[in-house]
């Protein structure tokens, strides 16, 4: 793997980048209603001052060099919504809850996942890998918003372990992760089952066998280093996805992330904030396949960017 | 064979079954795939025994449940006089030293993750306990008696041809210093003009570590040019056994007639007049194998006795060797 290749990647980022920015600011605006309009009608004086302070009276074009004028300097402007709060404030306020809540939960995930799976792998086609490959089916069905109360029911309400909602104690952060990474859990020992069961099947193993290796070195040393490779392109999407798409999770436990703005500011036409959390999403994104995209030429040498 | 000489491998009535998975709504038992049915075999030092029959015969089977690597069904084998059998866990990884095999797929018996230094350090790992500096030099040495430089140490599998692949799974098997090479195939996969220096490879070493070998392979020419004693197999079981030369020169089993006619003769007058026997009819399967001998299906002497009787792999007063028909040896 070059620095030439790794720095061309990254080049490649900016043109794209460019490409989202342009893209969502124009959809979000050209989508009917403002960040202004609502049913209680607003005195047309008000409104004028409201879209004067806003650019809002602008023409588009106008408008659009602006944003791009303010985002090079790293500025992702004011919430319209949000009085006196800037799009920034809200991202530095919100991003460190959703993203510790996304890294516990995938901590979580590939715990539970890669434990499951791997158990399957070894004992295929028995109770070993039926009753896990069912529970993995089960998280792959459910909803979160069925995990979600369901474990407070349980843990919260019943057995009074931990508390129902919140983000203050370690405590609670337990039942959010949970909820959280379960589909993810389930996923992750799918593809870990898979992956391996692959792996278990090619003839390198059966020469490992032949060499007198343990069971135990032909897994860890044979199996896993191939065999997680489809969790490993997995992790950069679930990554990205686990810390801006926890709505629903964040909804249920009333957390302050990020994934109640991003849903939001889109209802609410809050154009700007619309702007920055997806071009936040759209860069986590990125990054996270570009790390997994580096990672994979390093356990697979066969694998050559150039 | 010469019955002072104890046998480095004694193989008895050894049978590889493979349970078929049970259809849903089969009642009864589970089908069984009956690959290899009852061999016996014996492999005296230093020898090189070759292992030809079509493919299914079940060669490859026997190869890999002589290792282990596949669980035998019955019989016994006994290695350097040990019961390999009745060996578990530890000691039957340890033991399993002794007997190292040469795969027939050079690009996929190799961890393409792996360095070549770190293919054939992994067993010197698991068996002995050596520096870091003792097994590269074991390495390096063994590399250049296969024919690689030094300079493959830190080279990945797919960096190399099929020919230098199977050279290093050749070291890989070699590494542990065993007593009896099971070569699977080992050239099968390989283009010809390579298939030679890979054979001219095996039989240096195997000449000059005075090593055993069992030679698996479906190609008639390859079997003997290396092989001192030829078995040949069919449908799981060894249908004759002879010295190279009185198995080309004196067949007894119609199988083995049919394979040697089937070889062509470098030389066009023999080739234009010789008679070639042609087996009509196909290999029968072997999850429901004929009754009585295996071959009556194919056989061009088939006599009443053959569908009620399986004939013993014997040496009769009328062969020179071993082999399993009732007919061979009378006029035909």
């Amino acid at each position: 793997m070059s620095l030439k290749y790794l720095l061309g990647r990254l080049a490649v980022m900016v043109p794209v980048f460019f490409l989202v920015v342009t893209l969502v600011f124009f959809m979000i605006r050209f989508a009917p209603g403002g960040p202004f309009s609502s049913e209680k009608s607003v005195s047309p004086a008000i409104l004028k001052n409201l879209e004067a302070k806003y650019h809002m009276d602008e023409p588009l074009s106008r408008q659009y060099l602006h944003y791009l004028k303010d985002l090079l300097h790293g500025d992702l402007g004011p919430s319209f919504k949000h009085a006196n709060r800037t799009v920034n404030e809200i991202i530095a306020e919100a991003l460190p809850v959703s993203l510790e809540l996304g890294l516990l939960s995938l901590t979580w995930a590939l715990m539970i996942g890669i434990c499951a799976g791997g158990l399957a792998a070894l004992k295929p086609n028995t109770s070993w890998d039926y009753i896990p490959m069912s529970f993995a089916i089960l998280g792959i069905c459910l909803p979160t918003f069925v995990v979600g109360p369901v474990l407070v029911l349980v843990f919260g309400v019943w057995l009074q372990w931990l508390p129902v909602a919140g983000w203050e104690s370690w405590q609670d952060r337990v039942l959010p992760s949970l909820t959280l990474g379960f589909a993810y859990a389930a996923y992750i020992s799918r593809l870990t089952r898979g992956g391996l069961m692959e792996i278990r099947m090619q003839d390198f193993i059966r020469t490992a066998r032949a060499k007198g290796l343990s069971e135990s070195d032909i897994l860890l040393k044979h199996s896993l280093r191939g065999g997680l490779l489809p969790v490993i392109s997995y992790l950069g999407p679930a990554l990205a996805g686990i810390i801006t798409g926890a709505l629903v999770t964040e909804t249920i436990f009333n957390i302050p992330g990020l994934g109640r703005f991003f849903i939001e500011s889109a209802v609410n036409r809050d154009y700007t904030v619309v702007m920055g959390t997806s071009l936040l999403y759209f860069t986590l994104i990125f990054v996270c396949n570009f790390l997994v995209d580096i990672f994979y030429a390093l356990l697979d040498p066969r694998v050559k960017y150039v | 064979m010469n019955s002072q000489i104890p046998s480095v491998l004694k193989v008895r009535d050894l049978k590889v079954h493979y349970a078929l998975r049970k259809s849903l709504f089969a009642w009864g038992s589970t089908p069984t795939l009956k690959a290899v049915q009852g061999v016996s075999l014996d492999l005296a030092p230093g020898e090189v025994l070759g292992l030809v029959g079509e493919s299914g015969c079940g060669k490859s089977s026997l190869g890999r449940a002589l290792m282990r690597l596949q669980e035998p069904s019955g019989g016994t084998i006994e290695i350097l006089g040990k019961d390999f059998l009745s060996m578990r866990g530890k000691e039957l990884r340890l033991f399993r030293r002794n007997i190292q095999m040469v795969f027939q797929d050079p690009y996929a018996s190799l961890n393409p993750r792996m360095t070549v230094s770190e293919t054939l350090a992994e067993p010197l790992k698991a068996h002995f306990r050596l520096s870091y500096a003792e097994s590269q030099t074991r390495i390096v040495k063994l590399l250049d008696q296969v024919g690689l430089s030094k300079g493959s140490l830190k080279k990945y599998p797919h960096e190399f041809s099929g020919g230098q692949r199977q050279r290093i799974a050749i070291a890989r098997a070699l590494i542990l210093e065993p007593k009896i090479l099971v070569a699977d195939e080992p050239v099968s996969s390989l283009d010809v003009s390579v298939q030679a220096q890979i054979l001219n490879l095996l039989k240096e070493i195997q000449k000059s570590l005075g090593l055993s070998m069992i030679f698996i392979s479906h190609n008639l020419a390859v079997v003997k040019y290396i092989s001192d004693r030829i078995s040949v197999m069919y449908l799981g079981g060894i249908v004759e056994t002879a010295d190279r030369k009185s198995l080309y020169e004196k067949p007894l089993h119609p199988y083995t007639q049919a394979l040697v006619s089937a070889v062509p003769i470098a030389d066009p007058k023999i080739e234009r007049e010789r008679k070639r026997i042609v087996l009509t009819g196909e290999l029968p399967s072997a999850e429901n194998p004929p009754q009585g001998c295996a071959f009556h299906t194919r056989c061009p002497w088939v006599v009443p006795q053959c569908l009620q009787e399986k004939p013993e792999l014997l040496k009769t007063p009328s062969s020179t060797h071993p082999v399993a028909c009732f007919e061979a040896g009378k006029s035909h």
